[in-house]
């Protein structure tokens, strides 16, 4: 919980540099009619891997980031999550818009990650030890996810995502797929702010494991970013706690 | 100052979104009947806490033997003899630079390094062994400021790891900070109680996955009750029939003006040019000896 105080602290200043820079500019609101734009609705979901929304960016526009770094082309939007590239998880993902209207939006997700042999002695230090460890081979992760985003009202939204997770790896055991289904639901309580809650079940055929999580987000024009705890349980009871965290800086 | 503050406060939070990346890696259960061995490196455990614990019901039906401690008696260099992850610059992270011909890390600085050394950015190799280290960037804060509030969370993750590792490697060793920080500041009462608890967490975890894991627990060392006092190591060291001396010279001064010819100042040498004949001696290594025993849980104290 102290990592989460501390990342909270940070995005914090990150947001309040921001809106400094903002009023220095002296930016005017955006430009799309309030009442006649669809509701703004989070773009990435939070739980990696697992976790997506129907939402895709306008065209031209994205976002780099901590998790996210992302551009989009009408319906179609690129991008990557740098910090696995910078933990040598090189990564891609492809969204593909199918339907939005001004309620509904719908997009199917893939993506390809690469994750290198004994991925788990990278961290810095030894201090988040992780479930997984591949010791022996580099493991590809293939996820494919159908993601649905519902705008009930123009403050909330809520995101579902079904998710299958294909693992490829000379490693015997590496080898297999999954499933998972996850539920994403958001409440603007200002224009920039949000409160988000997180909740799903994933690894189902494998290892299933429950989450629940809640996280703040922050929408500004030029940065965006969220920060939230979760924690995970297995069928056997065992707990973990994670640590959602992004901040990017988005360009129109 | 500011920027430097918002990037630190940065790095520290990067590695949670790795590590929970990785922990939404789904894990299958590569072999389902095998038993998995648990070993729990648990830092600062006494005989005496051990059989305190015992006597209150815990730990029944564990086999324990004893393990004679390394000198010194430390963490940092216990374990890392003990795990044969490679040399300390000395005995602990203070030493002395011959080179420098001064204390390094001396003071408070040697305070601050060892946390950081224990397990934050740059830990020792030792630490990197463990397949479980903390349950965070700031566990060793945690651990010390209140290691009794903060044992529940670290225990958690522990056991996660070792549920889900432990579908795919039939060995796992962890560490356990806590019990050396309550030894240290709340003495054996508060040990004992930890100790306690430790073993209704395992038969707990043990329920849940019945006949697949394996515990075996061994510590480095179990002086964390003692009362902290001054020792001259010359009174020692003459006990045991080694002379000491106050400085290196001559001995060392002779090696600092041959050290082109001399690299290892530590093998009997002679000087036969720029001083007299000199023969350093340095006490021998303590060897440690360990007697093991059989069984599905093991103490090793």
């Amino acid at each position: 919980m102290t990592d989460l105080m501390v990342s909270m602290l940070a995005l914090i200043a990150l947001s309040a540099t921001a809106d400094v820079q903002v009023r220095l500019k002296d930016v005017a609101a955006p430009s799309q009619d309030t009442e006649t734009a669809p509701p703004p609705v989070a773009i990435n979901g939070s739980v990696p891997l697992w976790e997506y929304t129907g939402a895709i960016r306008d065209t031209g526009s994205g976002q780099v980031g901590w998790t996210d770094a992302q551009v989009a082309f009408g319906p179609v939007q690129i991008g990557t999550k740098p910090f696995l590239d910078l933990y040598g998880s090189y990564n891609a993902e492809l969204k593909l818009r199918l339907y939005e209207s001004e309620r509904i939006r719908a997009a199917f997700v893939f993506g390809v990650y690469r994750v290198p042999t004994a991925a788990e002695s990278r961290g810095i230090g030894n201090l988040h030890a992780s479930a997984f460890a591949n010791p022996y081979a580099p493991v590809w992760l293939l996820p494919f996810a159908f993601a649905k985003s519902f705008s009930f009202t123009r403050t909330v939204a809520l995101h579902w995502s079904s998710t299958a997770l294909y693992m490829a790896s000379d490693e015997a055991a590496q080898n297999h797929l999954s499933f998972g289904q996850t539920l994403f639901a958001e409440w603007r309580t200002a224009p920039v702010w949000a409160v988000r809650a997180h909740a799903g079940i994933t690894g189902v055929r494998v290892s299933p494991v429950m989450h629940g999580a809640l996280s703040f987000a922050y929408y500004g024009e030029y940065v965006q970013g969220n920060l939230g705890a979760g924690r995970r349980v297995d069928l056997a009871g065992e707990q973990s706690s994670f640590v959602m965290l992004d901040a990017a800086l988005v360009f129109q | 100052m500011k920027t430097i503050v918002i990037l630190m406060l940065g790095l520290c939070a990067c590695d949670a979104s790795y590590g929970g990346f990785l922990g939404a890696v789904p894990v299958a259960d590569g072999h389902q009947e095998a038993p998995v061995q648990v070993y729990i490196g648990m830092d600062g455990v006494s005989r005496a806490a051990f059989e305190g614990a015992r006597s209150r019901g815990a730990f029944s039906g564990w086999n324990d033997t004893d393990l004679i401690a390394n000198f010194p008696a430390v963490s940092d260099y216990s374990w890392t003899r003990m795990l044969r992850t490679g040399t300390l610059h000395g005995y602990d992270l203070e030493y002395f630079d011959p080179e420098k011909n001064r204390l390094v890390n001396e003071g408070l600085q040697g305070v601050v390094e060892h946390p950081l050394r224990h397990g934050v950015l740059d830990p020792l190799p030792v630490y990197r062994k463990f397949d479980f280290m903390g349950d965070g960037t700031f566990w060793t804060v945690r651990g010390y400021s209140d290691p009794e509030a903060s044992l529940p969370p670290v225990l958690d993750e522990m056991f996660y790891v070792i549920a889900n590792r432990g579908r795919q490697q039939s060995a796992l060793l962890t560490y356990l900070m806590n019990v050396d920080v309550v030894s240290h500041q709340g003495g054996l009462p508060r040990a004992i109680a930890m100790l306690i608890e430790i073993d209704r967490r395992i038969t707990d975890f043990q329920e849940r996955h019945p006949n697949r894991f394996e515990f075996t627990f061994f510590s480095d060392h179990g002086n964390a009750h003692q009362q902290a006092a001054l020792v001259d190591p010359r009174v020692l060291l003459r006990q045991v029939g080694v002379q000491s001396t106050d400085a290196l010279d001559p001995a060392w001064a002779c090696w600092r003006r041959n050290r082109t010819r001399f690299k290892d100042p530590f093998a009997p040498m002679t000087c036969s040019r720029l001083c007299q004949p000199c023969k350093p001696r340095f006490p021998r290594r303590i060897n440690r000896n360990t007697r093991h025993s059989t069984g599905s849980k093991k103490a090793i104290l």
